[in-house]
């Protein structure tokens, strides 16, 4: 057992969401565990739609759980803390995101008109998702998956609501070519 | 609008159920145990955290107050859409693409390095920029006031330039003002100090960056406004990354250097530094064509350029009388969403 590990389990009984925060804030390891028990699934899954990549998701979870005794310290609760952790990771995920999505944003017409995927495989829905440019898999799996509004998703992104609506509509319509080539 | 159509929707529907069925990654032990030991050997991650998270009511009396103060002082700014509530985030973008988003670099440049072969070519004065972003739709969406000033300094002795760049921009956000300034080498354009500060800086109040650089190594510090503590700033500079540029510089670098029909060269942008993945930004430089171009602050006859890194392809031109930057065009500037962003000279008085 290593030396986190020995420090990092909670007694049996489960604490409750603010007592785990207040103790995050204080740097308790162990409650960092066991917010990261509790968590962990639904942030990893997050990232891994936003992504498409496990590790790159891993990191982003990573990221979020060594930054929250800092975070917490600001953290006011008024809401679910899931819906607050969902919104932090969907922020660090799209900072990573934007790194690609400049990439492949700058061909988004050529890539739009000739899906990035390997002929020769069968193309099912995740593959398709996964062959978006990021910017519009972004949107599509906040609005479709997560259930944001555009204009959430407008506020996280860094653009109009107009505009993501237009990368809905390009992502539905990209996604619903590829299947109808299958 | 024909991108909300029914049979978009009926198709996301139709998609949904099996889209939040797709098969995501367990949490593993292993990352847990990561988290905690980086966690227990001091490893910190600043988050982008919303000031005033999950603050639903807070949210509320925002734009109650936004709503009034739209209503009774601002009634003939009615029409207009953009307003606290459309606040975008702040994204720092650079003169040669956005330095925040940078990557490790995993090799180093190819191209040969583009020293500053004529540095007595540079002149104080000052020079005024013009930013325009917009949006896919070609909606300009963010504005930016440039204005980079080169005075004549010292440093401990050594013949130096001051240089500073003050952005003013202007969004449907708050206003963000930024400035940087550096002491550089005159008779090498070597770095020797720079400081950033940044207000407000996504979701602080403002950032600020403090560098001094000596040798191979970066060192120094950020803090930010409103919360107490710095975060350190020790890095190294592989020199086959050389010659390192500070961003405010970028304008300016090329008339130190003799550009020709065929000439291609590299440099390396320094990032803040803070973070491991922002320190070192290399980027390749190529002369494509000769064009002239107008803008603002006149015609010019310039070597028309491109600049590759990490994130694309930009659109440069400089004067071939001088190396001056004139105009500048990147597609898809950070934080994406299509659109482009341009740079104009807008005046110069000295150089």
């Amino acid at each position: 057992m290593t030396a986190t590990a020995r420090n990092d389990r909670l007694p049996s009984t489960p604490r409750s969401d603010a007592e785990l925060v207040t103790l995050v804030a204080g740097g308790d390891l162990a409650a960092l565990g066991g917010l990261y028990d509790r968590y962990a699934g639904i942030l990893l899954a997050v990232a891994y739609r936003l992504l498409m990549s496990k590790d790159d998701a891993e990191d982003v979870v990573h990221d979020v759980f060594v930054g929250l005794p800092e975070a917490f310290r600001r953290y006011e609760e008024r809401g679910a803390l899931a819906g607050w952790l969902k919104r932090v990771t969907v922020r660090v995920a799209l900072s990573r995101l934007r790194r690609d999505e400049v990439r492949a944003a700058q061909s988004l017409d050529a890539s739009l008109g000739a899906p990035q995927r390997d002929t020769a495989a069968a193309i099912d829905l995740e593959s398709a998702v996964a062959a978006l440019p990021p910017s519009l898999r972004a949107v599509l799996v906040l609005k479709e998956v997560e259930g944001y509004s555009h204009a959430e998703i407008g506020d996280m992104i860094g653009i109009s609501v107009a505009a993501s609506k237009v990368r809905l509509h390009r992502a539905l319509r990209a996604l619903r070519r590829q299947l109808e080539e299958e | 609008m024909i991108w909300s159509g029914k049979r978009d929707r009926a198709f996301g529907e139709a998609i949904r159920p099996e889209l939040a069925r797709m098969t995501t990654p367990s949490p593993s032990a292993a990352l847990r145990e990561r988290i905690l030991s980086d966690r227990a050997a001091g490893a910190r991650i600043i988050l982008p955290v919303e000031r005033n998270a999950g603050g639903f009511p807070v949210r509320y009396l925002v734009a109650a107050v936004a709503v009034i103060v739209g209503l009774v002082v601002l009634p003939s700014r009615r029409a207009s859409r953009d307003d606290v509530g459309n606040a975008q985030p702040v994204v720092l973008d650079s003169f040669f693409g956005s330095v925040v988003y940078a990557e490790q670099p995993g090799s180093a440049p190819s191209l040969p390095a583009a020293f500053p072969v004529r540095p007595e070519r540079l002149h104080a004065g000052t020079l005024r920029y013009r930013r325009v972003f917009s949006d896919s739709l070609e909606h300009v969406t963010k504005t930016v006031e440039s204005v980079l000033s080169l005075t004549a300094d010292s440093s401990t002795g050594v013949a130096a330039w001051r240089v500073t760049r003050i952005d003013q921009e202007r969004s449907s956000g708050p206003p963000v003002t930024s400035a940087e300034t550096l002491l550089v080498r005159q008779k090498d354009l070597g770095l020797i100090t720079r400081a950033v500060h940044v207000r407000p800086y996504t979701h602080w109040k403002g950032i600020n960056i403090e560098q001094r650089i000596t040798g191979d190594s970066v060192n120094g510090r950020m803090t930010l406004d409103d919360i107490k503590g710095m975060r350190p700033i020790a890095r190294r500079l592989p020199s086959a990354y050389a010659p390192y540029l500070s961003d405010a510089f970028a304008p300016v670098y090329l008339a130190t250097v003799p550009l020709s029909a065929r000439w291609q060269g590299s440099v390396t942008l320094l990032g803040w530094a803070v973070i491991p993945k922002d320190v070192l930004r290399p980027v390749q430089l190529r002369v494509t064509g000769e064009e002239r171009v107008r803008v603002p602050a006149g015609t010019f006859d310039c070597w028309r350029m491109t600049i590759s890194h990490s994130g694309g392809v930009i659109d440069y031109w400089v004067r071939k009388s001088d190396g001056i930057a004139v105009r500048l065009v990147e597609p898809n500037p950070p934080p994406g969403g299509g659109g482009e962003r341009v740079v104009t000279l807008v005046s110069q008085s000295g150089m």
